[in-house]
């Protein structure tokens, strides 16, 4: 510990972390922990080669090595998803009148919903990304996100702030070392919240199973987090080209998610849902690498037209149903 | 440091850390920004908790905060 200052702030920064371990105060402990750890950073430098000049990536690190930082965040996350659960069983129990701004109400501590839920997401991205990706989020804690957030939300306000959490594109500056004095910050570079692994765990276990997701019911928010994932695992994978002006289908056998993406386009009752999806399937087929062999291409999209012709027969079949007839003009 | 780092997270009080952190007020702060902090609905809703937390921040902030 350099100076007392720095044993302050440290100070603070484990009352904040015990907080959050109890689940009280989540909102000003998530704005203190992450100011805390912002000034640790910025007055080291960015220097870590000195045990006695912290980091911010080390402090991270440290609450992670004893305690598990995210699996704290997630904790708090839950926590405070059953004090609401809570708070609304009492509202239903007493027959008190509905809340009318949900995103205003207090249901703990002094901090509106809207500020508690979206520090506590801020809070989770920041470990990460400070921790330069050190400390992940872990498949299991997807599970429990997805569960929490978009299976069985509060309110649907909820669900849209945390897919909107999650379809986010983040940058960061670049930094280059310009000479023995310091850095300079050239252009942005993408970041990802998640780690490959998670992004794939999020897409072929959450996404692509009709089993955690239902397709029908599916949201417009939820179509495009399933999107976004579409483009970056088949980026991954090498299926996709996503570096030109337009996506480029290189591997079209081997895409992953197609069957899903299928369903979502002929079986959603979203209308924005389906018809981003359609999009994104005519997308597939017409832009397949100039590689493909022109036979191939020409049976790619003979096999299209067969499929979209039999969805469009079930569709035509079932006419009597309420929208049908746009469902089958909008295919056309 | 951060071996005292890890021991404090284990056991916060009884490290020592909060020696000396009565200066600015720190400890006032910090109380009034807890969920406990008892205090009537117009301080409350007047953003007593919001300016406290913003007063910590800075006063953490500073380059040679005592």
């Amino acid at each position: 510990m350099t100076t007392t200052g720095q044993g302050q702030r440290i100070y603070y920064l484990l009352k904040a972390v015990n907080n959050l371990r109890k689940g009280v105060s989540l909102y000003p402990s998530a704005c203190l922990v992450m100011s805390i750890i912002e000034v640790i950073d910025s007055q080291s430098g960015g220097n870590d080669e000195q045990e006695s000049n912290p980091t911010g990536q080390k402090a991270i690190q440290c609450v992670d090595d004893c305690l598990g930082f995210v699996d704290l965040v997630i904790a708090s996350i839950t926590e405070y998803d059953s004090q609401v659960k809570e708070a609304l069983k009492v509202i239903t129990r007493k027959k008190k009148a509905p809340i009318e701004q949900v995103e205003e109400h207090i249901f703990t501590g002094a901090s509106t919903h809207r500020d508690t839920q979206s520090k506590l997401l801020d809070l989770l991205e920041f470990v990460v990304l400070s921790s330069n990706h050190t400390v992940t989020i872990q498949t299991k804690n997807i599970d429990v996100l997805w569960r929490i957030y978009v299976n069985s939300p509060n309110f649907t306000s909820d669900q849209v702030q945390f897919l909107q959490f999650i379809n986010k594109r983040r940058q960061r500056p670049m930094r280059q070392m310009v000479d023995a004095t310091g850095f300079s910050e050239r252009g942005y570079q993408e970041v990802y919240l998640l780690s490959p692994e998670e992004q794939k765990h999020l897409f072929t276990s959450i996404l692509c199973n009709s089993s955690t997701v239902d397709y029908r019911k599916l949201s417009a928010g939820i179509a495009k987090c399933f999107h976004t994932y579409f483009r970056l695992i088949n980026r991954d994978e090498g299926h996709l080209d996503l570096s030109k002006r337009k996506v480029e289908v290189l591997d079209f056998e081997r895409l992953v998610g197609m069957p899903s993406l299928w369903e979502i386009s002929f079986d959603c009752e979203n209308e924005r849902a389906r018809d981003d999806s359609r999009e994104l399937l005519v997308d597939l087929h017409l832009r397949l690498s100039p590689a493909y062999d022109p036979k191939m291409k020409k049976e790619i999209m003979l096999t299209f037209l067969d499929r979209s012709m039999s969805s469009l027969a079930e569709t035509g079949s079932d006419l009597s149903q309420e929208g049908s007839a746009r469902k089958a003009s909008s295919l056309v | 440091m951060f071996s005292d780092f890890k021991a404090a997270l284990e056991d916060p009080e009884k490290v020592g850390l909060g020696e000396g952190v009565k200066l600015y007020g720190l400890p006032i702060l910090w109380n009034i920004v807890q969920d406990s902090f008892q205090a009537d609905a117009e301080k409350k809703s007047g953003g007593l908790p919001r300016v406290a937390l913003e007063a910590m921040e800075e006063i953490l902030a500073r380059p040679l905060a005592p």
